[in-house]
């Protein structure tokens, strides 16, 4: 039965978008980038989602170009506007990657950076155990605060933790906090945590998303009306931005 | 184009690309579904599986879920496609609003965010049942179920079970279906963005000066947040501090019904005006399930 090209090309155009987000998905597996958009609980779902969509793109096209195999079901393939969206947001994303979110995305999302009792719970038995303070991670030291708040029994333990700056108008000019996301599901849910860094500004100086692995001790101050533990910065060094920037366990 | 946009630019699209990407197995599973059913399983079988009287039908529908664990995205193309079947909209309904938490996966993944607060568990599974079946059997009393229902141009009202089976047919089935459905969910995920972007959590925060607000508030965060309910848990578990349990449990309970995301794809099967009904019905029910379980229980 001969198809009205305005319905076939349509067709055509699905298959091309499905052969298009199918590889975009298969790319951003492979070269990690689907580590800054997703838990990577999720991921092997991503890649399973792209080789599901090639093998579906790629036999549509088919049988859209060998005509004798084609059903026409006189449905309607789909309206102009759908595709002209899915286009749109399949091109753009094919010219915008993404990236680890910022300090912006931080202060509009912290509720007080030591909050977060949600993944913590988990591991805070874990970092107990670990006897070298310094191999503690970020999210390790924000659990023990959250399962023992008390900031005086940290005094004096050495700190060793990476992560980015995040310059906060409620902190003196000395102070910025080291701080990470940590996300459930995907970049939507992310959320900030950190701990307080002392330094001298006469120096040092720290911008907004520079990431740097410090060491320093921890002290008790108090900041914002609490008192809080905080690391006294002794050394740091600048270090790339990593392919995983996310404080998941 | 890296590195050339603002930061809040290139954050949103990364937030954007983050709900797209994390739905999308989850709707490619649920249109593949949909194309089964619609080529390898004849009305007479759906038909058979929901029993015609009215609480029949709805209990089925509210525990038909346990067999499909997907994102409350994938259950979308699945009710309509019931709807196309013969199903009743109200019952389609119930499927609709119970599935995405009556699903091992979540319920499971509850239970390991709450095990400290068990009874929350409970009450998020017994309140989604609640709500499910009351605006079951209330969409089921209308008098005429078509006005229900979304007219598109989606042109497949007619398709029946075809013997023998076309692989191609199918495709196109599920290729039709996998646009429509990313596509809506691609504005949804535009205007989840958004909103988060611009507004500061704090502002919700702050809006929990009583009970009935934090309750309030905390629906308004899973309205905004629009993630799958089988991460939600966590996300609600970070906030034990600072919100009562039953503004959790209006989070846990609400977010998976109504969020923006599923808004823009539900407005693919049911009418503007069911809808508005729907939003108005769930709304209700979460704030007066929620609040007396506060009063009694939490």
């Amino acid at each position: 039965m001969k198809k009205s090209l305005p319905e076939k090309m349509l067709y055509l155009l699905l298959s091309i978008i499905m052969l298009l987000y199918g590889g975009y998905l298969i790319f951003i597996y492979f070269s990690g980038k689907v580590q800054l958009l997703i838990h990577p609980d999720y991921a092997i779902l991503t890649l399973i989602s792209g080789i599901a969509l090639l093998g579906l793109g790629g036999a549509g096209f088919m049988a859209l170009m060998t005509q004798k195999h084609f059903s026409p079901t006189g449905a309607h393939p789909g309206t102009k506007v759908e595709l002209l969206i899915i286009g749109i947001m399949i091109i753009g994303a094919l010219f915008i990657h993404p990236a680890p979110l910022s300090t912006s995305t931080a202060l509009v999302r912290k509720s007080g950076l030591n909050d977060d009792a949600g993944i913590s719970r988990r591991a805070a038995p874990v970092a107990r155990f670990i006897i070298n303070s310094e191999n503690r991670r970020l999210i390790e030291w924000v659990n023990l605060f959250n399962q023992d708040p008390e900031p005086s029994q940290y005094e004096g333990e050495k700190a060793k933790v990476s992560g980015f700056v995040l310059k906060d108008d409620n902190l003196p000019q000395n102070y910025f906090i080291i701080a990470r996301f940590i996300l459930s599901c995907c970049a939507a849910d992310a959320r900030p945590i950190g701990i307080p860094v002392h330094f001298d500004p006469a120096r040092q100086t720290f911008e907004n998303d520079q990431w740097i692995e410090l060491q320093g001790e921890f002290f008790t101050t108090e900041l914002d009306g609490e008192t809080v533990p905080a690391i006294e910065l002794n050394r740091f060094e600048n270090i790339p931005v990593p392919e995983n920037p996310y404080a998941n366990l | 184009m890296d590195g050339i946009l603002p930061q809040i630019v290139q954050d949103g699209v990364t937030i954007f690309l983050g709900i797209v990407v994390q739905a999308t197995p989850f709707i490619l599973l649920g249109v593949v579904l949909s194309a089964i059913l619609a080529h390898f399983v004849s009305e007479k079988v759906i038909l058979k599986l929901f029993p015609k009287n009215r609480l029949g039908g709805i209990l089925v529908a509210s525990l038909v879920g346990s067999i499909f664990p997907v994102c409350e995205c994938g259950n979308v193309p699945v009710a309509r496609r019931l709807i196309k079947k013969g199903v009743h909209p109200a019952t389609a309904l119930t499927f609709l609003l119970a599935a995405p938490v009556m699903n091992p996966v979540v319920i499971f993944a509850t239970w390991v965010a709450f095990s400290f607060m068990p009874g929350l568990v409970v009450l998020r599974v017994l309140f989604t049942l609640i709500i499910a079946w009351t605006v079951g059997i209330i969409f089921s009393f209308h008098p005429n179920p078509k006005e229900l229902i979304a007219h598109g141009k989606d042109g497949d009202d007619h398709f029946h079970t075809v013997h023998p089976i076309k692989p191609f047919a199918f495709i196109q089935t599920i290729a039709r279906e996998f646009s429509e459905m990313l596509a809506i969910l691609s504005i949804g995920a535009f205007l989840a963005t958004t909103i988060q972007m611009v507004l500061p959590r704090e502002i919700l925060l702050n809006l929990g000066g009583s009970t009935l607000m934090a309750i309030l508030a905390m629906m308004l965060f899973a309205f905004i947040i629009s993630v799958c309910a089988n991460v939600d848990a966590f996300i609600a578990l970070s906030y034990v501090n600072l919100f009562p349990a039953s503004a959790l449990l209006g989070f846990l309970v609400f977010g998976p019904m109504i969020d923006i995301k599923m808004l823009t794809l539900i407005q693919k099967v049911y009418s503007k005006k069911a809808m508005i009904f729907i939003v108005l019905l769930v709304t209700l029910l979460t704030v007066l399930l929620t609040y007396t379980a506060h009063i009694f229980l939490l």
